[in-house]
């Protein structure tokens, strides 16, 4: 009886690691396409064997074995914080090159054409009105465009910074769901494999979001640090970042469009640390490529030292010349006048003098010549002689500009092809190590019941077997 | 020669190897399940040759024939154990085929 009793709890014991196993095969399934979900496996151990000694034998679940890579998790998460600033980076100078037209045939450029071909058309016939309002007209347009221009630089930026904001609210949340992981996870001896599902889902929109290092410690909790080491989460504090735009106190350019800032929870600034992700991304285009145009504070940016060149140059060939030949003719003014408060100004605030009138420019150079000063603005479309900005024209110089934005989209749009390409075949292989395949899941299935029926067959036949036996022996 | 001997002998193997394919079943691994169907068919040859051998001759003593009926029974009731838990792994598989929506693992085992 006692070995009936023996058999029968071997059984149960069995019976019970089968269904704990066949529960992790459910649960494998069911979260397939969780985000974060590594495939489980039931750890059965064999039980020893000896039923004299009261030892039923039979297997005996212990514990899961989880299919999770941490390595390859890493490569994934390194790979997303690559792609999350190269999408952004794409995105936005994409964003800043829509105001450029590449082709020069409206915009800035169009504009300054149109200007210097309005110098060479009163060049011959420097007192004619029409001649004389074509200046005008076409030095109006010019300065409307540049404030234009500027003025659309600057609401990208604005834009870019309300993102820099949203990202950061986005890892402080996500922050603040692995501080209670950690919590959770303090609390318990065994890792959930939901909750570690959960866990690696946020890791990785985290590193789409910014740069970190990840060390999981050995109570199984996770501490994430910015690379340059400001903490995200230790154990179960958590670290807040915020943004800020700022201009620095005492800035050579106070009136520059303010820099985004990131700061660490004592507010020390951490900017320099964050390299990757979208927030990397976007403070790239932000404080980089746009500081480049709009100017910083400590830069004036190509946009404003463009247009503070070609108002100097052309005002001050105006103003060394007069308005006619005659003795005492009155003397040029400026066509254009910009706010000169710091370096970062006059773009946005590029106007047409309003004091000048066709009657007071002036065509007439400083040796008397009757159209020197016209001729000399209008060879400022193709000479370097009385104007330019680095040895450059100042519509070759605009054009470098438009070129270098270019450039910066074209390499991030290429590197953010490449770059996806590269992630997504690093999660393929992730996948394949640690995530649910429902074809190998259902194969299994499919062998554990052809294994059942073949059992099952087998024993109908013994018991058909034993029974016809027993009813062939004879009675005494 | 009497063959009671040779019954008692076929008869110890089907146990032997019915106690191993007991011991063998682990309805969650494959090669094990593998190893306990292999068990049970040694134990059905065995018992053929037994029932071979019940048919072809007397068994010789009443002793012999009501320790061989004790043996058989036993073995029945291994037997119907090993069934039980069988049954019970077809019965889980079928209810997580079912809850896993693999509708061609309940049909394809309702055809087998």
């Amino acid at each position: 009886m006692s070995n009936l009793m023996s058999v029968l709890t071997g059984a149960g014991n069995a019976l019970d690691a089968y269904q704990k196993a066949m529960d992790v095969v459910q649960n494998n399934i069911t979260n397939a396409n969780t985000p974060g979900y590594a495939s489980q496996s039931i750890n059965l151990v064999p039980q020893p064997f000896e039923l004299s000694g009261g030892l039923v034998g039979g297997v005996a679940a212990k514990g899961l074995i989880s299919a999770r890579d941490d390595s390859a998790d890493a490569a994934v998460q390194q790979q997303l914080q690559l792609l999350g600033k190269y999408q952004m980076q794409a995105q936005d100078t994409a964003s800043l090159s829509n105001f450029f037209d590449a082709t020069g045939n409206t915009g800035v450029s169009a504009d300054l054409n149109q200007l210097f071909q309005a110098f060479s058309a009163w060049s011959v016939t420097p007192n004619a009105t029409t001649a004389q309002q074509g200046v005008l007209d076409a030095a109006q347009s010019f300065a409307t465009d540049v404030n234009e221009l500027a003025g659309s630089l600057a609401q990208t930026g604005q834009a870019i910074q309300g993102q820099i904001s949203s990202n950061v609210q986005q890892i402080n949340q996500l922050a603040t769901q692995i501080q209670q992981y950690n919590i959770q996870r303090d609390n318990t001896a065994t890792p959930d494999p939901n909750l570690d599902a959960q866990l690696h889902s946020e890791l990785e929109q985290l590193s789409q979001l910014v740069n970190f290092s990840q060390i999981t410690q050995a109570n199984g909790t996770v501490t994430l640090v910015l690379s340059g080491g400001a903490p995200l989460v230790v154990g179960t504090e958590q670290y807040n970042i915020s943004a800020v735009a700022q201009v620095p106190a005492g800035a050579a350019n106070p009136n520059s469009t303010p820099s985004a800032r990131i700061l660490d929870s004592n507010g020390n600034d951490i900017t320099s640390q964050i390299t990757g992700g979208q927030l990397g991304g976007e403070l790239d285009t932000h404080n980089r490529v746009l500081a480049s145009l709009l100017g910083d504070a400590t830069q004036a940016g190509s946009l404003n030292t463009f247009a503070k060149s070609v108002a100097d140059t052309i005002n001050n060939i105006l103003e060394s010349g007069t308005v006619g030949v005659q003795a005492g003719a009155a003397n040029g003014i400026a066509l254009f006048t910009y706010n000169n408060a710091d370096a970062t100004t006059p773009a946005a605030s590029l106007a047409l003098n309003p004091n000048i009138t066709p009657a007071t420019l002036a065509p007439v150079d400083s040796s008397g010549n009757a159209n020197g000063n016209a001729l000399q603005l209008a060879s400022l479309a193709t000479s370097t002689a009385n104007g330019s900005i680095n040895g450059k024209t100042f519509g070759d110089y605009f054009s470098g500009l438009m070129s270098a934005l270019g450039g910066e989209n074209s390499v991030a749009t290429a590197n953010q092809q490449t770059q996806q390409q590269v992630a997504d075949q690093t999660k393929t292989q992730r996948d394949q190590i640690s995530g649910v395949s429902l074809d190998q899941q259902a194969l299994m299935m499919l062998q554990f019941q052809n294994s059942y029926q073949a059992a099952a067959k087998m024993v109908t036949v013994l018991d058909e077997l034993a029974q016809s036996t027993i009813n062939m022996m004879p009675l005494y | 020669m009497k063959q009671s001997p040779r019954l008692m002998s076929h008869l110890q193997r089907a146990e032997d190897h019915v106690q191993n394919a007991q011991e063998s079943w682990d309805a969650t691994d494959l090669s094990r399940c593998a190893e306990c169907v292999e068990y049970l068919r040694h134990a059905a040859d065995e018992l053929l040759l037994a029932q071979q051998f019940t048919g072809e001759s007397d068994v010789p003593s009443a002793e012999m024939a009501a320790k061989a009926k004790d043996r058989l029974q036993r073995l029945h009731s291994s037997v119907n154990r090993l069934s039980r838990l069988v049954d019970a792994a077809m019965g889980f598989h079928r209810r997580l085929a079912l809850d896993t929506g693999m509708e061609e693992a309940v049909t394809s085992e309702s055809n087998g």
